[in-house]
């Protein structure tokens, strides 16, 4: 810390708008709980700039850039003079913290380049080798960039890598009123996120038709404009005049933030004007579609209902290619305009309102949660189904254990209610935790090998290297039975980045520290182990012959 | 020599480095950053 005055952290945020409102929603909180703290946030200016009226209001100092800034000189020393000088500048502002939250190359080495006295994040080492020290950055790092098991809200993730206590969130000002109109944006970043044009021109249409007080408002950057203006003009919606009003490309963040503050419901993809929505607390109905992972990225806030694709490819990863969109059909237009209809009409949204007003067709494809805050931070509720599904249940059981072993917070859940399919698959699964736990157990056997022998006065370096390459052995053997049981990845890849990052001067420190990972990694293993077999039991005690997989 | 030829000198140099497991200094790291920003610009 510095001698005098307020402890200074630096905040890395080198990706996309969405990110960045993200990392404030979660800085706003950090700084209620620590306001004698002074906070810069380091941003690139073309996603910065155009919510520069939003992220004032949270950080004390705001630092944008853009990479052309740098290369306004014909020589790379005087390219390199340019960043060498940004970085003097920046380091001029004397860092007690740097927390990087982008997890992108550029920042991991902007990260290393400020002097401080702690970093988070990811950063390199002096070897331009990748380093995470921080547990839940190892928890980003090895369970969010790779894996679809992550339950948690990156605002919350942003919030316990930051060491944010209590959920402090937005109040409803009861004096502004709602119009009736509803916000509308059919865009985002990527064909395989978000509807295409028939499908929203359906939407717009039975919203008009559902709602005929209401007035509909399509929102949207320039790029989204002449989309916008193509729904527009859509034959359906011709009769529509002086109800839909299209602001993509005319009205900027700012207004649409206006817009919004005043509407009675956002209706959208999962992307920037989402979080928007969730900062003026405008009821939401977000579509996830995709990559996109609700658990993640759905709209920080309470008055949220997300609705996404029952598909077994959903979410998809960003390099899968797929033309036909399969997902994009399982949900439909009339689902969301009777959702949309109760939100619209004050009714409670839960699973008997799905299952009064939509049809078993349409409500068969698509999983709806509802967001509420509970203590550990935003959590969704999945109300279209009876039982969870198997990647849901393992969700559920990875809540319990990250928040017991990365945060030192006990949440209680009951035990899952399954059907007997999900069980059976689940009994397979008991098989798989106790490969891993023998695996963690043998892992603990050899780092005791490797101490021993190391502690010697003369230590037989053929001994240490047998069991260093039983260990080697050990990280195939998880990748085997991650293959084979592909939702233990959370604990397995965790494990292995905490492992990259084993601090320790030589073979006795690294060892040292080895072991106690491999003692954590094997409870953790036993204590999911617990969950499974107790979710199964009651499965067992009725039908066992059912279980035999 | 171009811009582009000048860079992909020194990456080629800091390459090097890193493949002989040598540590870099700051002026190599702040060439990094410049380099993974162009990279990223290009997606």
């Amino acid at each position: 810390m510095n001698n005098q005055g307020p402890l200074k952290i630096a905040i890395i945020q080198l990706t996309r708008i969405g990110d960045l409102i993200q990392t404030a929603q979660a800085v706003r909180q950090f700084k209620a709980e620590n306001p004698e703290t002074e906070i810069t946030l380091i941003a690139r200016r073309k996603f910065g700039k155009g919510i520069l009226f939003f992220l004032e209001t949270v950080f004390d100092d705001i630092v944008l850039f853009d990479t052309k800034d740098f290369f306004t000189k014909p020589t790379l020393d005087e390219v390199r003079g340019n960043s060498h000088k940004f970085i003097f500048d920046l380091n001029q502002k004397k860092f007690d913290v740097s927390v990087n939250l982008s997890f992108n190359k550029s920042s991991s080495y902007l990260n290393t380049l400020i002097n401080c006295k702690l970093r988070l994040g990811l950063h390199r080492n002096n070897f331009s080798e990748i380093s995470v020290n921080d547990n839940w950055s190892k928890y980003v790092y090895s369970n969010v960039l790779a894996s679809n098991n992550n339950p948690f809200s990156l605002v919350d993730i942003y919030r316990y890598i930051l060491g944010s206590q209590d959920v402090l969130t937005l109040n409803e000002d009861s004096t502004i009123e709602r119009k009736k109109q509803i916000i509308l944006h059919p865009f985002a970043s990527d064909k395989k996120k978000k509807w295409g044009i028939n499908k929203w021109n359906e939407l717009i249409f039975k919203l008009a038709k559902d709602n005929p007080d209401y007035s509909l408002h399509i929102v949207g950057g320039p790029e989204d404009s002449t989309e916008a203006q193509r729904i527009a003009h859509s034959p359906a919606l011709k009769n529509l005049n002086g109800k839909l009003f299209i602001h993509a490309g005319t009205t900027n963040i700012s207004g649409t933030y206006q817009l919004l503050m005043e509407s009675a419901l956002f209706i959208g993809h999962d992307s920037l004007v989402s979080h928007i929505a969730a900062e003026t607390l405008t009821p939401s109905i977000v579509l996830s579609l995709g990559t996109v992972r609700p658990h993640e990225t759905t709209a920080y806030q309470a008055n949220v209902i997300n609705v996404s694709p029952r598909n077994k490819c959903f979410p998809c990863q960003v390099e899968t290619r797929c033309d036909s969109l399969p997902c994009h059909n399982s949900i439909s237009h009339q689902a969301i305009s009777i959702i949309a209809q109760g939100v619209l009409n004050k009714q409670t949204i839960d699973r008997q309102y799905l299952k009064t007003n939509i049809n078993t067709f349409q409500l068969d494809t698509i999983q709806v949660y509802t967001s509420e805050y509970q203590n550990t931070g935003l959590v969704l509720n999945e109300i279209s189904e009876n039982y969870l599904s198997l990647e849901d249940v393992f969700k559920n059981f990875y809540k319990i254990i990250w928040q017991c072993y990365l945060r030192d917070t006990d949440i209680n859940l009951a035990l899952p209610e399954i059907s007997e399919n999900t069980a059976k698959q689940l009994y397979r699964y008991q098989d798989g935790v106790n490969y891993l736990y023998e695996i963690y157990n043998f892992g603990s056997t050899f780092s005791n090998k490797i101490i021993q022998e190391a502690e010697k006065s003369a230590p037989n370096i053929e001994v240490i290297q047998e069991n260093i390459k039983k260990l080697s052995e050990l990280d195939q053997l998880c990748e085997i039975t991650k293959r084979s049981y592909p939702l233990l990845s959370g604990l397995i890849d965790y494990f292995y980045v905490h492992k990259a990052n084993t601090p320790g001067n030589n073979i006795l420190e690294i060892s040292k520290n080895n072991l106690l990972t491999y003692y954590d990694a094997s409870n953790l293993a036993a204590v999911l182990y617990e969950f499974v077999e107790k979710s199964v039991s009651p499965y067992l005690d009725t039908a066992p012959k059912n279980m035999e997989v | 020599m171009s811009i582009q030829e000048e860079i992909h000198k020194a990456m080629a140099e800091i390459q090097q480095k890193v493949n002989k497991n040598e540590e870099l200094t700051t002026s190599e790291m702040e060439m990094l950053f410049l380099s993974s920003l162009i990279e990223e610009e290009a997606k």
